[in-house]
């Protein structure tokens, strides 16, 4: 009977062990298996929340400027931070160049917010207005195209002629 | 006997954490991208039943120097309601020949609504009456074009002839 309940306890302390260090081992790895999907799936939210629509262009030839108006018709609400990584593209069907910030070599682009709340967020519903200047691009050209893309890889763009 | 029930107790315990655990893990990611979803599903259906249509536009043929006082008239042939809140974020531009647009400011244009219910909410049916001004000095006479856009992207636009 004695050995009976000594055998029973052994075998009950050495599973509770064996679970404690199963627990231990395994925990980590899915702890950190649940931040990874957390974190992927914040980012693929925001881009599911995320859309644009560029929906004017207009070309200044004497300037060799170019303004694309460009609406957040997503849920998300983009910072100032944020905009700021868009990478701008311009140029025809045929070819086109990625875009510096102004003060870099042309082509290269800068934005406002079009009659906004007056904060530096880009939310939705408002107007961005993409300013692109270039050395001496000829607007008149069928098929001008842009595309922007946003810092989480959504994109719009447009074929147009003026 | 007293064995098998300790391992089975011992067991069940086990898969009842494991279960958890992993519904820990994975339900907040469900509920967030269902979230989203939904969201951008109710944006899309808002999109898909927004429509309007630019009747016609006029501008007085002696209008004063700098101005064209542009007036155009839009009706919402769609099935959403545009509130007042999105009637601040459209977008009005002039296409002006030769490639030339213009964005108006919002300063430069009003609108009213007519045959409304006397809210302040564009309701499917009732028409926008525009007034624009925009200084046509340097502008060429000719085929002009009016775009509208609203908040959510969707626009309309009509040509007329500016004869000067």
């Amino acid at each position: 009977m004695a050995q009976n309940v000594i055998s029973t306890a052994i075998i009950i302390i050495a599973s509770v062990i064996a679970v404690v260090a199963l627990i231990n081992g395994v925990f980590p790895t899915i702890y950190q298996m649940s931040g990874s999907m957390t974190s992927v799936s914040d980012a693929s939210n925001d881009r599911m929340k995320t859309e644009i629509k560029i929906i004017c262009e207009s070309a200044n030839q004497t300037s060799y400027s170019l303004n694309v108006y460009v609406k957040n018709t997503g849920d998300r609400k983009m910072a100032e931070a944020y905009v700021g990584k868009t990478d701008v593209y311009f140029g025809t069907e045929a070819s086109m160049s990625r875009c510096n910030r102004v003060g870099g070599a042309n082509p290269a682009w800068r934005y406002s917010i079009m009659d906004g709340n007056s904060d530096t967020n880009w939310d939705p519903g408002e107007t961005l207005n993409i300013w692109v200047v270039t050395a001496d691009h000829d607007f008149n050209v069928p098929g001008q195209r842009v595309k922007i893309v946003l810092y989480n890889g959504i994109s719009a763009e447009d074929t147009f002629t003026l | 006997m007293a064995e098998e029930a300790i391992s089975t107790a011992i067991l069940t315990v086990a898969t009842i954490i494991a279960a958890l655990v992993l519904v820990n893990a994975m339900y907040p990611s469900l509920y967030s991208a269902s979230g989203s979803i939904l969201s951008m599903n109710n944006r899309a259906a808002e999109r898909i039943m927004t429509d309007m249509t630019v009747l016609t536009e006029w501008y007085p043929p002696g209008h004063a120097e700098g101005d064209i006082a542009l007036e155009a008239w839009v009706k919402n042939t769609g099935s959403t309601t545009v509130t007042e809140t999105d009637l601040s974020h459209v977008d009005l531009f002039l296409y002006t020949g030769n490639g030339m647009s213009a964005r108006i400011p919002a300063a430069d244009w009003s609108h009213e609504l007519l045959n409304g219910d006397g809210d302040k909410n564009w309701d499917p049916t009732e028409t926008m009456h525009l007034l624009i001004h925009y200084d046509p000095t340097g502008s060429n006479k000719g085929a002009w074009r009016l775009r509208i856009a609203l908040p959510d992207g969707i626009y309309a636009e009509d040509s007329f002839t500016y004869a000067g």
